[in-house]
């Protein structure tokens, strides 16, 4: 893939623009729904590493790297197994076993106890958009700083 | 003489999964249904997630999930490590 | 105290996970505590795994429940005497490695890959303890993943063009063998509907499975994949080359600890799920198995000695020593199992030592052929005797741990009457003598005494070394330490009966 952008069509550009935004949401709405809904971290995801990627591959692979640069998304790829690893240590605090959600005081009632559901969803979500983007950068990329 | 051991060894292999095929149970009719059952019934009662396959993924075999989140940080670590290039 | 005693199993596999989690965020913001971190946290896994097998040996197994759910359901987590011996093992190895890797990593790689590194053996770590103290089928291979990525990367890191063909290679043959457990618990789902360990045996006892192709087709596509992720012959292909290539500490921990996890889990699977009555007559696993061991020892101490390159070598010697741990398997009795898990602890023990020291010697000299090694006893004593002591122990001479495993072994082949195994047990340890006091004679009597001046490897390489070579005494003489954590386990897996 060339480091540039692959082309100077407006019409493509100005579409990619209108179309980040919805998929974004989409991803957002999948995530969030993951537990009453079909979806879920993994799957809203890969939706929102696709909105990245069609900006990278619109706008080129440098610009890409602007938008989600590097440091960040090393921060963001452990963060997923970080917050659904502390859900379940704080769930041993509380005297549960691991992953005991409902061990936690707040989360007793079990309708509560599916917001640690979303919590850990919300994480898993940043942790593959991040890792599905950095795969496609590190493959995509001549460059050393991809 | 390579290849016809490759060869072989790939008849096996397709054999293997054809005659089992026969064997394997029809679908939508398992076996043991308790286990299913049981989830269908209690699911949302014990998890809180209306969504059964939540439950189930993040709940039931909540470990398994952070197992999976983890194997694909082991990836990115990994294509940290060979695939992009470090500034040595 | 805080936490209950129960709680042990999860956190032997957290912590590694972890730490490797907030190493990876600290890459970001200072370079170079990964090292200290991953010392720190593999300590306290080393401890609790101490603490686990003590628990397990007062009050009886662990079996966790986590999402506080039952078991058929939710994940259990067991943790028997068995399970206990393998985490001590892993955690203590890796201990090791990191403590060796200190100096050794600092001139191999650069400082960002150095830290990488840590980050993937504290993954490594973390995914064998979740692949060993599993009890469900799917989590196990859950942890076999994340293990076999690691270590595909970790045998890749050196960055040379050959570690990376032969980390490739590794990566190829190591996806069949996962792709192959992954059928393998799939047709168990499929004909079962569950995956718990205890609860698959009683369904597929309750629903007479046991003439059903599907099971003997499950059966298969687990010992092969187990296979050929424990090296077990012919499928060791990968071992050699991965181990000619890749950095030192990586071979002791994956000679030391995956192949063994892989074994571990063969003999777990194919005795829980499946029972000792379905292997033996029904799908004959064990006799096959018992025959290529016979035959693994053999071809792998013959080629070992065909070998110039001592790392190579090695690994060929690590073929032959899983046919001595998987032949203590296929000889069926209670005996022979205990004998040849107590080979399995023994030779990672002697194994790792053998590596650290060979890794130290390359660290210091550049020498890996083993006609270059004169004079290695005057230029580097100290680990050259460590070496010597584990090399004894690998042939078999007493009072060293080598020594009675393979007596163990011949006892329990020659208490079923199978005298041809003892026999080749015998005339093994007559070829490994060969190819290692081969070495031994070169090192001490082989010349090159003039230029040796002294240069001995730094301390950090030189503790795991001292540690392994003395564990390797002492468990030549306290024998009964392990066997107090094999021999119930032993005892529970070949009584268990499940075809009614």
């Amino acid at each position: 893939m060339s480091e540039g952008p692959i082309t100077k069509d407006v019409l493509v550009k100005t579409v990619t623009k209108i179309l980040i935004p919805p998929i974004q949401l989409f991803g957002l709405y999948v995530i969030m729904h993951g537990h009453i809904s079909p979806g879920g971290g993994f799957q809203g995801g890969v939706i929102i590493a696709s909105s990245f990627i069609l900006y990278a591959l619109v706008f080129g692979y440098r610009e890409g790297a602007h938008r989600a640069k590097l440091k960040i998304r090393q921060f963001l790829e452990p963060l997923g197994p970080i917050i659904f690893g502390t859900i379940g240590l704080i769930c041993i605090l509380f005297s549960g076993n691991f992953l005991q959600y409902s061990a936690i005081p707040i989360l007793a009632n079990a309708e509560i106890a599916a917001t640690a559901i979303s919590l850990v969803e919300i994480g898993i979500g940043i942790t593959v958009t991040a890792v599905i983007f950095s795969i496609f950068m590190a493959m995509g990329g001549r460059k050393t700083d991809g | 003489m390579k290849k016809g051991i490759y060869f072989l060894v790939l008849l096996l292999f397709i054999s293997t999964l054809v005659f089992t095929a026969f064997s394997i149970r029809s679908f939508g009719a398992p076996p043991n249904s308790d286990m299913d059952n049981y989830i269908i019934e209690n699911g949302q009662e014990e998890t809180g997630a209306n969504n059964i396959i939540s439950g189930v993924v993040y709940d039931y075999r909540g470990f398994d999930t952070l197992g999976e989140v983890t194997v694909l940080f082991t990836a990115s670590i990994a294509f940290m490590v060979l695939i992009r290039r470090l500034n040595d | 105290m805080l936490l209950n005693q129960n709680q042990l199993p999860i956190l032997l596999v957290l912590i590694p996970l972890f730490g490797a989690y907030l190493a990876a965020i600290s890459v970001l913001f200072k370079k170079k505590i990964n090292n200290i971190l991953s010392l720190i946290l593999l300590s306290l896994s080393f401890f609790l795994s101490l603490l686990t097998a003590n628990h397990v040996l007062t009050s009886g197994d662990i079996s966790y429940h986590t999402a506080g759910l039952q078991p058929p359901f939710a994940i259990e987590i067991v943790v028997d005497p068995l399970s206990a011996l393998m985490t001590i093992i892993i955690t203590s190895l890796s201990l090791l490695t990191v403590i060796y890797s200190r100096e050794f990593i600092r001139k191999e790689l650069s400082d960002k890959r150095e830290s990488y590194y840590y980050i993937l053996v504290l993954l490594l770590t973390g995914g064998l303890n979740w692949f060993v103290i599993a009890g469900d089928i799917f989590n196990m291979f859950v942890g076999l993943e994340i293990l076999s990525i690691s270590s595909y990367s970790l045998i890749a890191i050196a960055q040379n063009k050959e570690a990376i063909a032969s980390a490739y290679q590794y990566l190829l043959m190591g996806s069949i063998g996962s792709s192959f457990f992954l059928l393998g618990t799939g047709y168990l789902y499929i004909m079962t509907g569950t995956l718990n360990f205890a609860d698959l045996a009683i369904r597929i006892a309750q629903l007479g499975l046991f003439n059903s192709e599907a099971i003997f087709a499950s059966t298969a596509f687990i010992v092969t994949g187990l296979s050929i992720k424990g090296a077990i012959f012919p499928l060791h292909v990968w071992m050699p080359d991965a181990y000619s290539k890749a950095l030192a500490p990586i071979c002791a921990l994956s000679s030391g600890a995956i192949i063994e996890a892989a074994v571990y889990a063969l003999i777990r699977i194919t005795l829980t799920v499946y029972g000792i009555e379905f292997i033996t007559e029904i799908v004959p696993v064990k006799t096959i198995l018992l025959w290529l061991a016979g035959i693994a020892i053999i071809i792998g101490s013959l080629y070992a000695i065909s070998q110039s390159n001592i790392k190579r070598m090695l690994a060929y010697s690590s073929v032959s020593q899983m046919g001595y741990i998987v032949m203590g398997y296929g000889i069926g009795t209670q005996l022979g199992l205990s004998a040849g898990i107590l080979h399995l602890f023994n030779h990672s023990i002697m194994k790792a030592c053998l590596f650290f020291a060979v890794g130290a010697i390359a660290y210091k000299t550049g020498k890996t052929d083993l006609y270059e090694y004169e004079g290695m006893g005057d230029k580097m004593p100290v680990t050259m005797m460590f070496f010597s002591l584990a090399a004894i122990s690998m042939v078999g001479i007493p009072p060293t741990n080598g020594f009675i495993s393979k007596f163990y072994l011949v006892w329990a082949s020659a208490s079923s009457t199978r005298w041809i195994f003892a026999a080749i047990i015998l005339v093994s340890s007559l070829l490994n003598a060969i190819y290692f006091f081969r070495i031994i004679n070169k090192a001490y009597f082989g010349g090159g005494h003039e230029e040796a001046s002294r240069d001995e490897a730094p301390y950090t390489m030189l503790v795991p070394i001292g540690v392994l070579a003395i564990s390797c005494v002492v468990f030549g003489l306290a024998f009964n330490i392990p066997l107090s954590l094999i021999e119930p386990v032993a005892e529970k897996l070949m009584t268990l009966s499940l075809i009614i």
